[in-house]
Formats: C-alpha cells, sequence, structure tokens
C-alpha cells in the first residue's frame, strides 16, 4: 500500500460509500487526511447522499420541499450552499438503521400515559437537524397531542396541545421550502392535528402559537401534508361523494384556506380514513385516499389547470381492510390497514404484506416514517421503534 | 495489422499490435510526438514498468481492444464498484503487490479502463470492513494515539456510524 503515491490513493478512497469512508477515515492519518480533504473541498457527503439516498428521502429528511422541483444540475449547486457537515449529518440520520443494527437495538417500547387512552395516531419530527433528536408526536383516544423527546435514550413527553375528543391523524411539515429559507432560519415547524371534535389544530411549534380551525361541518379523519400544501379528508355520504380538501395555510401559519373541495366516488365506500400526498420531479401532486373497505384511489391535483374539471381517479388496490393510514414518499407507499397488515409497495402497484400482530402479539393502531425509523404505536399502550432492516424487501 | 516493440524497463521486448498499444494515451501521445511509422524498428522504451507487470498490461488490452472509449470523468464521480466484469475480476486475482503495481503501470501509461477497475478491486478490498480489518488487510500500522482515536471517536458522525 505505501508504494502507491497519495494521488493513487485518495483515486481509490473516492469510489468507497459513505459507510466505508467513516471507517476508513479511521485507519490512520494519511487515509484521515486524504478523507478529510474530500469532506471540504470535494462535498463527498452531498454527492454520497446524492448517490445512496432516494432524492424523495432526501426531502423528507430535509424538510426542503422544494428540491424535488430543480434540475439535476442546480439540484448539486443548490445543495452545495449547504455546509459539508449538514449532508454529513444527514447520511448519518439516513444510516440510521445500520446504527441501531450495529446497537443490536431492534425494537424500542415506549410506555405512555395510560391516563391518555390509546395511541391513534403519531407522526415524527426532526426538531433540529442532529442524529437521534427525533421527536415523536402521538395522538390518543382522550383528544391529547403529546410530544416525546430523547426517544432513543429515556423518552420524557409532554403535553402539546388538546382536542376535545379522539385524535384522527397528525401531520408535521415546515414553512420553509427552498435551501434559502434553510439557511435564513425563518423555518417554523408546524403541526396540524385532526379530531372527531371536527376541529383541526395548527400548531406552529417554532412559535408557540396554536390555533383552533373549524371549517368543516364533518368530521375530520385524516390530515397530510407536502410542504405547505395540506390535505384533509372526512366523512360523507356515498351519493354526495367524500369530501376531499385541499388547504393552503396562511402566511401567519394561523388559520386555513381551503383551495378546493374534491369529491371521491369510490365503491360502496362510506368514509374516507386516510389520505397522503406528494409531489414528483414534474411538479405533478399525487394523492393517495384510502377507504374504510380498504380501496386505494390515487388521483392527481390539477393546479394550474381549472377546466379538468373531474380528476381522474384511479383505484389502485384493494387492500381488503379499512386502510387506517397511508405513508407516501413518492415510489414508496405503505399503508396500514385494520386487520394488523403493513403494506408497503415500492412501485406504486405490487404491495407487500407484513404482519405486525404475528411479530409483535399486538394489533397496531398507527405507523409513522422518517427516513429510515419506523414507529408503530400498539394497543397495549406502547410505541414500537422500527429498524427498516426488518422490513420484507 | 502493424505491430510495434515495447521495452520493458528489465530490458525485454514485446512485440504487440498497433491499436492493443494506442489504448496506453502515454504510448499514442509518445508516438505521434516521435513520428512513429510502420517502418520503424526501433522498441518504444518503457522505463518504469517491469516485463512480469508489462506482459499483464498487454494481456487485458489485448482483451478489452474493442472497448468503447470510457467516458468523460464528471463531478458526480461513478461510485459504483460492482460493476467489474467476470473476466476482469478473473484477471485481477493476484497479490496485493502486483495489484498495486498494476495500478502503477495503468497510471502511468495512462491506461483509464484499467486504472479504474484495478483501483475499483482495492476499494472493493475496503469495503465493509472495520479499521482494524483494513489495517490487517494491506498491513497499514495506526499511527493515531489513544487520544487521537477517543477524539475521533466522540466526533458525532464517526462515533455513532461505527
Amino acid at each position: 500500500m505505501e508504494q502507491l503515491p497519495k494521488e493513487m490513493l485518495a483515486f481509490i478512497l473516492s469510489k468507497l460509500d459513505g459507510i466505508s469512508l467513516v471507517k476508513a477515515q479511521r485507519v490512520c492519518k494519511l487515509w484521515y487526511d486524504i478523507i478529510h480533504s474530500f469532506e471540504r473541498h470535494f462535498y463527498i457527503w452531498l454527492l454520497t447522499c446524492l448517490k445512496e439516498i432516494p432524492l424523495n428521502n432526501i426531502v423528507e429528511l430535509t424538510e426542503i420541499w422544494d428540491l424535488l422541483l430543480l434540475r439535476e444540475v442546480n439540484l448539486l449547486s443548490e445543495c452545495k450552499r449547504l455546509p459539508w457537515t449538514y449532508w454529513r449529518d444527514i447520511y448519518a440520520e439516513y444510516n440510521r438503521c445500520e446504527l441501531i443494527r450495529t446497537r443490536e437495538h431492534y425494537l424500542t417500547e415506549l410506555c405512555y400515559y395510560q391516563q391518555s387512552g390509546q395511541v391513534t395516531s403519531l407522526a415524527l419530527r426532526d426538531p433540529k437537524l442532529y442524529i437521534s433528536d427525533y421527536q415523536l408526536l402521538s395522538g390518543h383516544e382522550d383528544g391529547s397531542v403529546l410530544c416525546w423527546n430523547n426517544i432513543d435514550d429515556c423518552p420524557e413527553c409532554s403535553l402539546l396541545h388538546k382536542h376535545h375528543r379522539v385524535i384522527t391523524d397528525i401531520c408535521v411539515t415546515t414553512s420553509g421550502k427552498t435551501v434559502e429559507d434553510l439557511m435564513s432560519g425563518e423555518n417554523d415547524s408546524i403541526v396540524i392535528t385532526s379530531s372527531q371534535d371536527t376541529k383541526v389544530i395548527i400548531n406552529n411549534m417554532t412559535t408557540g402559537q396554536s390555533t383552533s380551525v373549524s371549517h368543516y361541518s364533518k368530521q375530520v379523519n385524516t390530515v397530510s401534508c407536502f410542504g405547505l400544501l395540506f390535505l384533509a379528508g372526512g366523512n360523507g355520504n356515498i351519493l354526495l361523494g367524500q369530501p376531499v380538501w385541499e388547504i393552503t395555510l396562511e402566511k401567519n401559519y394561523r388559520d386555513l384556506h381551503i383551495e378546493k373541495a374534491y369529491k371521491l366516488y369510490g365503491h360502496e365506500s362510506s368514509v374516507i380514513t386516510s389520505v397522503a400526498v406528494w409531489q414528483n420531479r414534474i411538479r405533478i401532486t399525487q394523492v393517495l385516499a384510502g377507504d374504510d373497505i380498504g380501496y386505494l384511489y390515487s388521483w392527481k391535483l390539477n393546479t394550474d389547470n381549472e377546466n379538468k374539471s373531474h380528476d381522474h381517479q384511479l383505484v389502485m388496490a384493494n387492500l381488503g381492510s379499512t386502510i387506517k393510514q397511508i405513508l407516501f414518499r413518492g415510489e414508496l407507499i405503505i399503508c396500514l390497514t385494520a386487520d394488523g397488515i403493513i403494506h408497503v409497495s415500492t412501485n406504486s402497484k405490487d404491495f407487500k404484506t407484513y404482519n405486525v400482530y404475528s411479530s409483535l402479539q399486538k394489533i397496531p393502531e398507527c405507523i409513522a416514517v422518517r427516513g429510515p425509523l419506523f414507529v408503530i404505536g400498539t394497543k397495549a399502550v406502547k410505541f414500537w421503534l422500527i429498524d427498516k432492516a426488518t422490513w420484507p424487501n | 495489422m502493424p505491430q510495434i516493440k515495447l521495452q520493458s524497463s528489465d530490458g525485454e521486448s514485446f512485440e504487440i499490435d498497433l491499436e492493443v498499444a494506442r489504448q496506453s494515451v502515454t504510448i499514442k501521445t509518445m508516438l505521434e510526438d516521435l513520428g512513429w511509422d510502420e517502418s520503424d524498428d526501433d522498441p518504444v522504451p518503457l522505463p518504469n514498468v517491469n516485463a512480469a507487470i508489462l506482459k499483464k498490461v498487454v494481456q487485458w488490452a489485448t482483451f478489452h481492444k474493442d472497448d468503447p472509449p470510457p467516458p468523460e470523468d464528471d463531478e458526480n464521480k461513478e461510485k459504483r464498484t460492482d460493476d467489474i466484469c467476470t473476466w476482469d475480476a478473473e484477471f485481477l486475482k493476484v497479490d496485493q503487490g502486483t495489484l498495486f503495481e498494476l495500478i502503477l503501470a495503468a497510471n502511468y501509461l495512462d491506461i483509464k479502463g484499467l486504472l479504474d477497475v484495478t483501483c475499483k478491486t482495492v476499494a472493493n478490498m475496503i469495503k465493509g470492513k472495520s479499521p482494524e480489518e483494513i489495517r490487517k488487510t494491506f498491513n497499514i500500522k495506526n499511527d493515531f494515539t489513544p487520544a487521537e482515536e477517543e477524539q475521533m471517536m466522540s466526533c458525532n458522525c464517526s462515533a455513532t456510524m461505527e
């Protein structure tokens, strides 16, 4: 090895993947210096991220929603504005599954206040980008929304806000959309919860302000957001169709503005039980909705063309049981059905199933995902953190 | 087909097809600069490559003479290392010393394809190994002091990814 000149060694090391780079820099001082200079001068972590992490996951982790709209060349130059350490942290965060695996730490149980009743919904957020510094938000039967800190080590929880009845769904987002927003620090972190009390609460966790909004005559069963685009689905009847509202947040994030109401004419469906929204690289916003008999619908939001009155709704799959929750990250779709099965699709066509009950002996109520981290809320007053590696391929 | 003579550092001559030799940018430039033509019988001296290695290089270049030219480097450097063809993988089942000499020869002769595949082979020997295993594989001395190692472990990224 000593016979190779430094630039040859550098060429070899430049061919390593991120995890191997981290290990290689601890081999000796020469290797450390070479890899360290890559970090500073060649944005090795950014390149490694773009190479090894699907863009949908990068958007999910960075919450820079507009990255999906940038062309390849602009993407690289825009991302380069962020310091190299940021991309190293994103890479480390994404490879959390690796960490958990090497720590032999597949499952973590969190017990929650019994007096809050069963957990009904979950969401994960990242208050500031720092490894293992997730916050878990949980909604409960008695209407309380709890915020969990330090979920890896010794979890502590506090009450975020309270509805009058069962929480039906939680979603989290950030107000910033671009690298610029992230760098300026004017990036509010927003939590939206819906409840059987027909109200929606918007909680700006950065400023600590929360607002209760009640624009709906019907119960809101589900909420989902992508950036500042926000969707809610509620109870309707068979003849009138199921309402799905496309909503934007007002500037101060204290009110909602209903842009458009969609009617979903499903099979004999009676209730929309879950919605999810994601944008693809060509500015097409796709919506998924699930109903209480297990049909999964898909349609595109026509934000530009108002004339296309009825957006074509396709039945994507029949999952056989009430779709309680949908998580949607571009190609990756994860659905939880009432029979305790998690359905995972990586191509929007074929679903693989994962039976939570047979592995945990607990009935799953809700799920959340952020990068490699999965959380399952079960009826037996516990959350379970699950490593991605245990999922079906 | 025109032939050309190459002479290794230890004086051995190899007669090979001109097309095969021209895969080396170094040889190609040298011939152009010297105004070489087919009637020339003088061997081209390669003072940095010995006979054993030159023989391997010629063997590789002969097999790959019809390959399309390699794509230009761009900023987002190709990091894949699992695309080594079976012939190359078999060809590169050699001891470490030979592998490193091949890298040096490929670099000196400026044969991009050979340099790439040899470096990828070494990268594959590094992948998936712990620092200690890497040191053992390549016989590298750990020159960090215990204090420096401690410091690296506490740096959030390296520590948590270990």
